[in-house]
């Protein structure tokens, strides 16, 4: 229980100021995180060690992120903070992995992440830096990003649903092709049948 | 960070992040996978702020009967207290308003032994009313309409996250039932000729002169 207090503490103190997702990730296994991006998204994260359950003061997290092929776009060992980012060069699930690499029995390390993708991959920061910019036309222009991402969003939708809608009627043109394929198997099977035998009783003098 | 404190700029830059403080809230749509229980923390600024999200169980190769016990999500406030329990869904969105500021606990629990994948969004929603405006002499009303107006556009995106989930849950369905559809009727087609190539021999040892000729 005091534990968890000062775990709560730490993290309120730590995470005050930013607004991430923290994942537990147990020692000895693997926690992982996927986004599901289509080609050309703009992506940017942020991880950070912030408590665990270990005495030790240099806790570190090891991680790799890797493209819906496999292939690793991002990979760390025994940081205690990284980020990345990227843009997606194929539609498909991108994975995070996150893991220990020291092995403690029952250890826990919480990483904090942060994920953005879109319109907030983008570095507000630097374009509140350019000039002394209002800050209701920031607003505005991140409102504006806002709607287009929705837009390419609703884009991206509609094709996959032209491509289920062509799947399923695969399948059922398969099904059809799979009826007439079964009548003809089966008459087939029973006049091989007929014939094969027919010939062994003549042949045996039956008939 | 963009809060951070060593920022030092021009009195627009600093309302800037005055305001971003007030009006920018986290959303994260993300894909984990459930083996028994999986716990997310988010945490929430301000008391009062819309918590809204929605999760889909995307299925697996493993056929989901109807009797299959679905997911459970239960939503911890910091203090202990179950905010929000949902139980045995395969997918669905809620919302509530955040009792106190904290972190947030959001748990699934898999009571199958089967792991399976939930992609999940969760969004902290802030709108600064009256006593945020009090408070800071540089808001205006102005800013409340930005961040309504912000709140609905989070909102349209949260109904797109979940759209996109259940696409690729619909997907994952689709292929596999044609899978199995191709593999069933193979699989018939084969059990059918080889019956009927079973049925020729064993009539044919009946027939066959070696046996005991009036058997039959």
């Amino acid at each position: 229980m005091n534990s968890n207090l000062v775990f709560f503490f730490v993290l309120v103190l730590l995470l005050k100021t930013s607004n991430a997702l923290v994942v537990d990730v147990p020692s000895g296994r693997v926690k992982c995180l996927t986004e599901d991006l289509r080609r050309s998204a703009l992506s940017y994260a942020r991880y950070r060690v912030v408590s665990s359950s270990s005495a030790t003061t240099d806790v570190t997290i090891s991680t790799r992120v890797s493209d819906p092929f496999g292939e690793t776009i991002h990979h760390a060992e025994e940081v205690e903070r990284g980020e990345f980012s990227f843009q997606a060069e194929e539609t498909g699930k991108h994975t995070a992995c996150f893991w220990s690499p020291r092995f403690e029995i029952s250890g826990l390390v919480s990483v904090e992440v942060e994920w953005k993708t879109g319109i907030r991959a983008r570095d507000w920061k630097a374009v509140a830096k350019k000039g002394d910019i209002d800050v209701m036309e920031m607003e505005l222009k991140k409102l504006e990003d806002s709607v287009k991402l929705i837009h390419e969003e609703l884009i991206f939708l509609r094709e996959r649903e032209a491509e289920a809608q062509r799947l399923n009627e695969e399948t059922i043109s398969r099904m059809d092709s799979f009826g007439l394929l079964s009548l003809v198997i089966c008459l087939g099977v029973a006049g091989l049948q007929l014939w094969h035998l027919k010939a062994f009783f003549e042949k045996e003098k039956i008939l | 960070m963009e809060r951070s404190r060593t920022w030092i700029g021009s009195r627009a830059i600093l309302l800037a992040l005055v305001l971003l403080s007030n009006c920018l809230r986290h959303s994260s749509a993300l894909s984990v996978s459930v083996t028994d229980v999986e716990c997310i923390y988010e945490y929430v600024f301000s008391e009062g702020d819309t918590v809204s999200g929605n999760f889909v169980v995307v299925d697996h190769d493993i056929f989901w009967g109807s009797d299959h016990p679905g997911i459970d999500l239960i939503v911890s406030s910091p203090g202990g207290n179950t905010v929000l329990s949902l139980h045995g869904k395969s997918g669905e969105k809620f919302e509530f308003m955040a009792p106190r500021a904290g972190m947030y606990k959001f748990c699934f629990h898999n009571p199958h032994g089967a792991p399976e994948t939930v992609s999940f969004y969760i969004h902290v929603g802030h709108i600064p009313n009256e006593h945020d405006l009090a408070k800071d002499e540089h808001l205006n009303p102005i800013n409340v309409k930005i961040a309504q107006l912000r709140e609905a556009l989070e909102s349209v995106t949260a109904e797109q996250k979940y759209l996109k989930a259940r696409e690729a849950r619909h997907r994952h369905t689709n292929e596999s039932t044609k899978r199995r559809l191709t593999f069933y009727t193979i699989t018939g087609y084969l059990a059918l000729v080889c019956a009927s190539f079973l049925q020729v021999v064993y009539i044919r040892r009946l027939f066959s002169k070696n046996m005991a000729y009036n058997r039959v």
